[in-house]
């Protein structure tokens, strides 16, 4: 008798485990009360997730909702253009970065705060891009989107990246307050990013020792961050300039062609540099 | 500090809790489901015996366990249940410390079950038995057949085998067994094992390449991993090799990774806090599900176990001392040895706000005005020095502060507070290594100051500081310089009575001293100040003889053709200016040599020695700025040979030779000069008094000519003087085309734009503007920037800019900065820039290029244009004060007087205006009109804005009295503008008493439209 009352609670418990040791397939859903749906498809309406799961013996479908706090995770499966993604970012390569994120970002756009969901990544790796390729206002309006995701990293990118839009409204006072309530070292991806955005609203305001200090933060505490490490280089470049050091200034160009041949700032860069070395009448 | 191992135990408590975790479901499940499934009567003693079991393996009487177990197995469970029991037993004997007992029943357990789902975990067990045993091949194969199997276990496994490796030294081996299991990235906790177990190895067999690339995988999985200490350690580890290796930017890059502890503390405290509310969040999810009773306490048990581990590292971490500090030192020293300084101030400065260790500090302190003074910041590195004094008034660096402080002010220039600086360290007594220095400092800073007319005691101070060196450190290292600088200092001075002396005292104890050759040119120049011109050329020839190919020589030469100068001596003096022109190393005495021989050259009438001379300076100094004054020479030279053909050719010569190159700027220079050549008709030639009396062959008279008189004379005494025939008119671009043409400048669109702007120069000349205007707007229309060369640049963006065309103007202006960062042009892009930005209604814009022009191309020419321009920005953000202040600077300025004068006064009438104050605003129109009738464009608008004011205050009578005064002027009358004037004179009073007689009911004060 205890063995029979026992049953269903143990057959349930050994479901979960042979999921734990098995893997979850593409798109299994777990309720935060250890249900799990295999196989189903998801849909959102507000705040409210549909999952869609086949009915035993695969006669039919059905259709049920869970609110989005009862979702402990969602396993989708990781995107193919997220890996490739991550080695461009690597080498610093953003426009390869931007034509693979587009359409995930865009498409997934309504699942971006679901556990499991790989919005984020995706959408952290295209922010990083859109500023290496100085597309201020749309990296201010990813960033906009990525505040709704609540991850001490998204909110911290989100503060950072929202940053441009003062930036574009040349509100630079906006801009440099912003940024330094933004912790200058060990904040992680997102204090890299407040210290681009303050290099260059300093770049504005001529306060090139300033500049300088915030695009080195990036280089010196972040240099994992690599797809802001050329864009922050050019601006290094800028603030030698305005500082008077040309040789700084010529061996930063040399660095970012070196080092980051792929970035967008490296044609530029090669240009500078030609000119720099040319001789002047 | 201790790392963590380098893999885990698989058989570690933890790991064992999982295992026991794991057993005790599954023997629940499989004696419910599978064991006793058809008899429900017989269930209740060996589920009985097996509770028992596992309340004692859980309690740790291992004695009692075994036995419940083994009476479990006495009852002849089959299938799983059997292996479970088995892997049980064997478990229980292996915690017993029963090892042969343990090995017995796991061995029992793969033979009979090879395919059992406890098969790994019974391998693992083995492996772990074998271990202890001393049987460690055995334990490296058991391990690799585990690893074949499938699931964590199998990976963990791998681990251990690699481990096992690892230590045996067959690193290789170990680095490919493990190479698998990261081949999909770092997702997981075991990953993350692999990926720290592999990086470690591959370090340790300098692998630098490959760790590094490990590493930062793992950096940017850092949410996974447990303990981050053991990440950072990585970090250091390789970082230090990479370091030892010389590789300072990748050693920065590993150290770089390594968090602040803090930072490292906060995030685990997170990840704690998360599990804590996961725990709690699924308890509470049981009031709505309580039948998941089962599932959530499993899934919480992992979960406490998973907090457990977590906190254990924080505890760890929480206790070791903090890496960042030696780290960060590590970091700041290898940027300074790669002469990053800026780097290496960022790295100082992190650490003042986080250590308060006073060591640390009064490093990191003076190590940041060091690096200030290696970037020859004196603003920043003297706050710096000032700090770590003020915080370390007798630190261990006090001395080299002081002395730093001194040095870089001396090479900013700031000679005062160089003084002051040396003559502290002097005073206070400095580290005795640096006394000598100092003093030798003080002493140069204060020759330094003596350059300054209003400081010229300051020699006087020098002289005595260098005899107090020589006095107290005779054999010093600058005993020989204070020597020859005591001198020097007096003949700075004038004193050359006192310089003569010393400098020959130089050259006796110093016989083959470093300064010998210049103190000898000095005496030579005490001799040529005394007017011993025979003395200086004696000097000279010496000097010359006793150092031949000296850099000096040049300056020795020029020296001598001042003295034959003097005795007025040309072609002496000629000469040696010519030898030093020769020899001359810079531009300063370059040129002076040049243009003294030219002088001395024109006085002795030698126009072929200046022709030769300035040809032969092109072509040796090709790109010196003297070379458009040369060309300029030579070809005055041909005119006065009478050459004025060759002449231009030999302008046009120069020209194409670099036509088609942008960069060349003397080539509109040039350009300039030979349009200027080309706009007047040449002369006929002179006939030199000295000529054979040959008449021109038309009229085929031979005369020779008489002695005494002269050809000229010979020919008018013997022909009538006919009238002369007035000449055709002259052709100036014909002219210029035969010169220059498309025929030989070639067809590139700057050869194109180059051509038309001599043209346009041409018009000029020949004052037709309204041409030189077409021609230069051509050249803007169809010539693309990217083509242009930076004059053109320039003119084109100035055409654009007035015809209003502020985007086109914006290309050129850009394009100038961008491919001529270092033109003397630049300032007419910015200033340029500004204007456009004026154009387009972007005060603030506008503001930050008229900033630029002064603060990046020293705005110099078109200084007034710069500040007039941020006047008009001023008044258009309604900052009227700083704008009055901007147009009264501009108008106040003497040296502008002109144009721009008259606009800066019509602005401050419209500032006014817009004050609301229009009386205030009259007076300025009107002393635009009263004082600045030449510019007409300005002029108009002020009549104009006058009469409106005059409207607006209803004194219509004073409305058209100005503007009758403006179109009784009939050079303004005659003017477009003025049409505006006569439209409002229309709707004013007509003037009141005088009516002429002759011209009854006429407007005397309209003038006639033309």
């Amino acid at each position: 008798m205890i063995a029979r009352c026992f049953r269903p609670p143990l057959l349930l418990c050994g479901i979960v485990l042979s999921m734990a040791t098995t893997g979850l397939k593409a798109q299994d859903v777990t309720t935060t009360d250890g249900q799990t749906y295999l196989n189903s498809s998801i849909r959102r309406s507000g705040e409210q997730f549909f999952i869609k799961v086949m009915v035993p013996g695969g006669t039919g479908s059905m259709e049920m909702g869970i609110p989005l706090a009862r979702i402990a995770k969602v396993s989708f499966p990781e995107p193919p253009e997220l890996v490739k993604a991550k080695a461009a970012a690597a080498k610093g390569y953003a426009a390869e970065v931007l034509s693979l994120t587009s359409d995930s970002v865009a498409k997934q756009a309504e699942l971006k705060d679901l556990p499991g969901s790989w919005w984020p990544e995706l959408a952290r790796l295209r922010l990083l891009a859109l500023v290496s390729e100085g597309k201020n206002s749309e990296s201010a309006e990813l960033a906009r989107q990525m505040g709704v995701v609540k991850s001490p990293l998204m909110e911290s990118l989100s503060r950072s990246g929202t940053l441009f839009t003062s930036f574009c409204a040349s509100d630079l006072q906006a801009v440099l307050v912003g940024a330094k309530a933004l912790p200058r070292i060990g904040g992680g991806e997102g204090s890299a990013l407040a210290q681009f955005v303050l290099g260059k609203a300093l770049l504005l305001k001529k306060d090139y020792p300033g500049a300088l200090r915030a695009f080195l933060t990036i280089k010196v505490f972040y240099p994992s961050v690599a797809l802001l490490q050329p864009a922050a280089m050019m601006g290094s470049y800028e603030a030698y300039v305005g500082v008077k050091d040309q040789k700084r200034a010529s061996q930063t160009l040399e660095d970012i062609v070196k080092d980051w041949p792929d970035s967008p700032q490296a044609p530029d860069a090669s240009k500078k540099q030609k000119i720099l070395q040319a001789p002047q009448t | 500090m201790r790392q963590r191992p380098l893999i885990v135990n698989p058989l570690s408590p933890s790991f064992l809790r999982g295992v026991r975790l794991l057993c005790l479901f599954l023997l629940c499940f499989l004696f419910c489901e599978t064991a006793y499934p058809a008899d429900p009567q017989s269930e209740a003693a060996p589920e009985e015996l097996f509770k028992a079991g596992a309340i004692a393996f859980q309690s740790g009487k291992y004695d009692e366990a075994a036995k419940n177990f083994e009476a479990v197995l006495v009852a002849q469970p089959t299938g799983e249940a059997l292996e479970t029991i088995l892997f049980t037993l064997g478990s229980t004997y292996f915690n017993q410390k029963n090892l042969p007992k343990a090995e017995e029943y796991y061995a029992r357990c793969i033979k009979e079950f090879p395919d059992g789902k406890n098969k790994t975990k019974a391998l693992i067990a083995i492996s772990q038995i074998q271990t202890q045993t001393g049987r460690k091949s055995e334990a490296e194969q058991t391990l690799k057949k585990a690893s074949e199997g499938t699931g964590d276990l199998a990976v963990r496994a791998r681990l251990a085998q690699a481990s096992m490796l690892a230590e045996n030294g067959k690193s290789s081996e170990a680095v490919e067994a493990i190479r698998p299991m990261i081949a999909g990235g770092i997702k997981d906790e075991l990953s993350v094992q692999a990926a720290m177990a592999m990086t470690e190895i591959l370090s340790k067999q300098g692998q630098m390449e490959e760790a590094l690339k490990l590493l930062d995988q793992l950096q940017a999985a850092s949410n996974l991993i447990d303990n981050p200490l053991q990440l950072d350690m990585l970090a250091v580890t390789i970082g230090d090799g990479l370091l030892t290796k010389g590789d300072r930017a990748k050693a920065l890059r590993m150290y770089a990774a390594v968090r602040p502890k803090q930072m490292v503390m906060d995030l685990q405290r997170e990840r704690i806090a998360d599990i804590e509310k996961r725990i709690a969040d699924n308890k509470a999810s049981l009031q709505t599900n309580p039948r998941a009773f089962m599932e959530v306490n499993a899934a919480n048990a992992q979960l406490a176990d998973a907090e457990k581990k977590l906190k254990s590292s924080l505890d760890q971490f929480d206790k070791l001392p903090n890496t960042e500090v030696p780290i960060r030192i590590r970091q700041a020293k290898a940027y300074d040895e790669l002469d990053q300084k800026w780097e290496t101030i960022l790295i100082w400065e992190s650490l003042l706000e986080t250590c308060k260790d006073p060591v640390v500090r009064e490093d990191a302190l003076f190590s940041i005005g060091a690096a200030y003074c290696s970037l020859a910041r004196l603003d920043d590195a003297e706050p710096a020095l000032d700090r770590y004094v003020a915080e370390f008034p007798n630190g261990k660096y006090a001395s080299q502060a002081g002395y730093l402080k001194g040095s870089l002010a001396l090479e900013a220039g700031a000679f005062a507070k160089a003084e002051t600086a040396f003559g502290t360290l002097v005073e206070k007594g400095a580290s005795p290594a640096l006394v000598p220095d100092a003093l030798f400092l003080l002493a140069n800073s204060q020759f330094a100051q003596g350059a300054d007319p209003e400081k010229r005691d300051k020699y006087k101070e020098a002289i005595t500081n260098y005899k107090k060196y020589l006095d107290k450190f005779a054999d010093g290292k600058f005993a020989e310089e204070c020597t020859y600088r005591i001198p020097l200092s007096s003949f700075q001075l004038g004193d050359y009575g006192p310089a003569l002396d010393a400098f020959q005292e130089y050259t006796k104890k110093y016989p083959q001293g470093v300064f010998v050759g210049d103190a000898g040119y000095r005496i030579a120049l005490c001799y040529q100040a005394a007017k011993k011109y025979d003395e200086v050329t004696r000097l000279c020839d010496e000097w010359i003889k006793k150092h031949p190919g000296e850099a000096m020589q040049a300056e020795v030469l020029s020296l001598k053709g001042d003295a034959y100068d003097a005795k007025e001596m040309p072609a002496e003096s000629a000469a040696a200016y010519r030898d030093s022109l020769n020899l001359a190393d810079n531009d300063d005495l370059l040129k002076y040599s040049l243009f003294q021989a030219n002088t001395e050259y024109q006085k002795l009438n030698r126009w072929d020695d200046i022709a030769d001379m300035f040809s032969r300076f092109v072509e040796r100094h090709p790109k010196n700025p003297a070379v458009v004054a040369a060309v300029y020479w030579v070809s005055k030279a041909k005119i006065k040979q009478g050459n004025p053909e060759e002449a231009k050719k030999y302008l046009a010569d120069n020209i194409l030779k670099n036509i088609d190159d942008r960069r060349q700027d003397a080539v509109e220079q040039l350009l300039t000069l030979l349009a200027q050549s080309c706009s007047k008709r040449p002369h006929p030639p002179l006939i030199r008094k000295d000529l054979p009396a040959v008449l021109p062959a038309a009229q085929g008279v031979a005369v020779t000519n008489a002695p005494g008189t002269n050809a000229i004379e010979a020919v008018q005494a013997a022909t009538p003087r006919p009238s002369p025939t007035p000449l055709p008119p002259y052709d100036a671009e014909g002219d210029l085309a035969k010169y220059l043409s498309e025929k030989n400048a070639g067809t590139s669109s700057l050869a194109k734009a180059r051509l038309r702007y001599a043209v346009g120069q041409l018009a000029s000349f020949t004052k037709k503007p309204d041409r030189q205007k077409e021609i230069m707007s051509s050249i803007a229309k169809e010539t693309p920037p990217t083509q242009l060369s930076a004059m053109l640049l320039s003119e084109c963006g100035q055409i654009a800019l007035s015809n209003g065309d502020n985007d086109k103007a914006e290309g050129f202006f850009k394009e100038l900065m961008n491919s001529f960062p270092k033109s003397d042009l630049l300032e007419y892009a910015y200033c340029g820039m500004g204007q456009v930005e004026l154009g387009r209604n972007h005060p603030e814009d506008a503001l930050r290029w008229f900033g630029d022009a002064v603060d990046k191309a020293s705005a110099d020419a078109t200084l007034s244009q710069v500040t007039y321009g941020k006047g008009q920005a001023l008044l258009a953000q309604g900052k009227f004060d700083d704008a009055k202040k901007t147009f009264e600077q501009v108008a106040g300025t003497k040296e502008w007087r002109g144009e721009i004068t008259a606009k800066a006064l019509l602005s401050l009438g419209d500032l006014e205006e817009k004050r609301g104050n229009t009386a205030a605003s009259i007076q300025y129109y009107q002393r635009v009109f009263v004082a600045y009738q030449r510019y007409p464009s300005v002029v108009i608008p002020a009549y104009l804005k006058a009469a409106d004011a005059f409207i607006k205050l209803n004194k219509p009578e004073d409305a058209a009295k100005d503007l009758r005064d403006l179109l009784s002027k009939p050079r303004l009358a005659a003017l477009p503008q003025a049409d505006a004037a006569r439209k409002k004179l229309e709707t004013l009073p007509a003037e009141p008493s005088v009516q002429s007689p002759s011209t009854p009911g006429s407007s005397p004060a309209v003038a006639p439209k033309p």
